[in-house]
């Protein structure tokens, strides 16, 4: 039940308004250079947030339910990456 | 939020909406990093990272949802639309210059889906105008029987061609993510549209010369892929550069659909070879990609003639059995208990040429011993996959593939694989008319459906 059929709609997730302390989980869909950019993200965080730990997900296309539930378990912000 | 490339903007935003996330913000880098330096990767994350900070600290301006989902919603209902000019041919034109600019058509000109047209194509099938055959993916659009008749008409089909549509329409859904997968790729997806039963010769598809070519011959065949088409693009949301990233495109993209020819094919037909009934109607549906012509016309026994197919179509597809990717949403290659649906598994479609049929069935070789000979000779150096399987991040080998990384240079070299899962990987189908050339292409999962709900 996506898309056009009326009533799915998915708000953001809450946010906080510093990442300071925060668990931060980088999943990653196996394609190529978005490995790269999320470390990237990860790493410029980490220097502008105080005490931020960042984790990698290694994901796939799709990725596995239980990998997500996992990163949902440990952290407390996520990025992501999509597509190509 | 999202971190998009620019050329990936819009696709972006629609699959946000499509996939239930319409608050979701993007922030925009020039490159897509897939093919540029890794520098350059970091570089462009660095120059957008305060907007990056910006979204995952602050909740998005209009909780909720933006409009957009409304106007996807909105498309549900059918309008009408009025266009003029000072005679019915400036008003078609008028139609259907209004009609690409809005991303409705394949860009050729269009049949106007007028009321009474759509209502006539409505004769077509039992089902009712408002009742649901599928959400197409990968726009998750609701596919209405309507839906499907307008673009039917706008492609050209009789109404008689509608049920053969709705029917490619639900075995794409039964592909279910694994659709969403391909149609949305940046590699050459080609939807094809494979008929089998007595609908083939019922309905006047052009099976013989030049059966994928243009003419009038083919001009069913013609309809019935543009069809698909039209419905992938303005009911599935498979727009080129908004939900179809493909790099190149092929021509195959705006009409496919062929099938076997039964006067010249020696063995049971497609469908009856898996598991239907002679007499059942069915349809087909594959991504298909890397066409390549076998030409021979030399050979005078079956090992030398499937030893072309062999050299000929050793591509880096083959290497895709090493990967592990899509298979959480792989469709499991199963057939349904009422026997009106089976999904195959991937791997070559052989369109083979009449002629070279008449060669393997001369010497008596059953499909099912062409598909063994394939698979069994198709090989290549273990050296092939170590070297690709080292592009590849460690998690995404499957399990039985990662001793190439650990094998020594000496078994590198002397280690030749069968390159393809199994030889249910190789679907043989005689297509097309006079000439030893057959066509080959890398393929999708098989969806097949029966065609149903038909107006007798």
């Amino acid at each position: 039940m996506q898309g056009e059929l009326e009533g799915f709609r998915l708000g953001a997730a809450p946010r906080s308004p510093s990442l300071a302390g925060k668990k931060v989980g980088l999943v990653w869909n196996a394609k190529r250079g978005g490995d790269v950019a999320l470390d990237r993200v990860g790493e410029q965080l980490g220097r502008r947030f105080p005490e931020v730990v960042v984790t990698r997900y290694n994901g796939n296309f799709p990725c596995a339910p239980q990998l997500l539930e996992k990163a949902l378990e440990e952290c407390d912000v996520f990025v992501g990456s999509s597509g190509d | 939020m999202a971190i998009v490339s620019k050329e990936f903007e819009e696709n972006a935003r629609v699959s946000s909406q499509a996939f239930g996330l319409p608050t979701n913000r993007f922030v925009v880098v020039p490159d897509s990093p897939e093919g540029i330096a890794e520098d350059k990767i970091r570089a462009e994350v660095d120059a957008v990272i305060d907007d990056v900070v910006e979204y995952l600290t602050t909740p998005p301006p209009v909780p909720g949802g933006r409009p957009a989902v409304t106007q996807l919603q909105a498309q549900r209902a059918t309008t009408i639309e009025h266009y003029q000019g000072r005679d019915q041919f400036e008003a078609l034109d008028q139609f259907n210059r209004a009609f690409l600019q809005k991303d409705r058509g394949d860009g050729f000109s269009l049949v106007p889906p007028t009321p009474e047209r759509v209502a006539e194509m409505l004769k077509g099938t039992t089902k009712a105008p408002d009742d649901v055959v599928a959400i197409l993916q990968p726009g998750m659009g609701i596919a209405t029987v309507e839906k499907i008749a307008i673009n039917c008409v706008m492609a050209g089909c009789e109404p008689r061609h509608l049920p053969v549509i709705m029917a490619a329409v639900k075995a794409i859904e039964a592909m279910g993510f694994y659709a969403r997968g391909w149609l949305m790729s940046t590699s050459v997806n080609a939807p094809m549209l494979f008929l089998c039963g007595p609908i083939v010769e019922e309905l006047g598809i052009h099976t013989g010369q030049c059966t994928l070519g243009p003419s009038k011959w083919s001009q069913t065949n013609i309809v019935l892929g543009r069809a698909l088409r039209l419905v992938l693009m303005n009911v599935g949301y498979n727009r080129p550069r908004v939900m179809d990233m493909d790099t190149i495109g092929t021509p195959l993209k705006w009409s496919f659909c062929t099938a076997e020819n039964q006067e010249r094919n020696p063995w049971q037909p497609f469908h009856v070879e898996h598991g239907f009934d002679r007499d059942t109607d069915m349809v087909c549906v594959t991504s298909m990609r890397n066409q390549i012509e076998i030409a021979d016309f030399v050979s005078k026994e079956p090992e030398t003639l499937l030893n072309e197919f062999i050299h000929g179509t050793l591509s880096k597809d083959s290497a895709f059995a090493v990967s592990n990717r899509g298979e959480e949403a792989r469709p499991q290659t199963t057939t349904d208990p009422n026997g009106r649906r089976k999904i195959l598994p991937g791997g070559l479609f052989i369109m083979l040429a009449p002629e070279h049929a008449e060669l393997l069935s001369r010497f008596q070789w059953p499909k099912a011993s062409i598909k063994n000979y394939l698979w069994m000779n198709q090989k290549i150096p273990a050296r092939w996959v170590a070297n690709l399987v080292r592009w590849f991040p460690p998690h995404e080998v499957r399990e039985e593939w990662k001793w190439v990384l650990k094998a020594s240079e000496y078994d590198l070299d002397r280690t030749m694989l069968a390159c393809r899962p199994s030889p249910a990987s190789y679907h043989i189908a005689v297509v097309g008319g006079w000439g030893a050339k057959s066509l080959v292409f890398t393929c999708s999962e098989l969806s097949m459906m029966e065609v149903t709900d038909r107006t007798r």
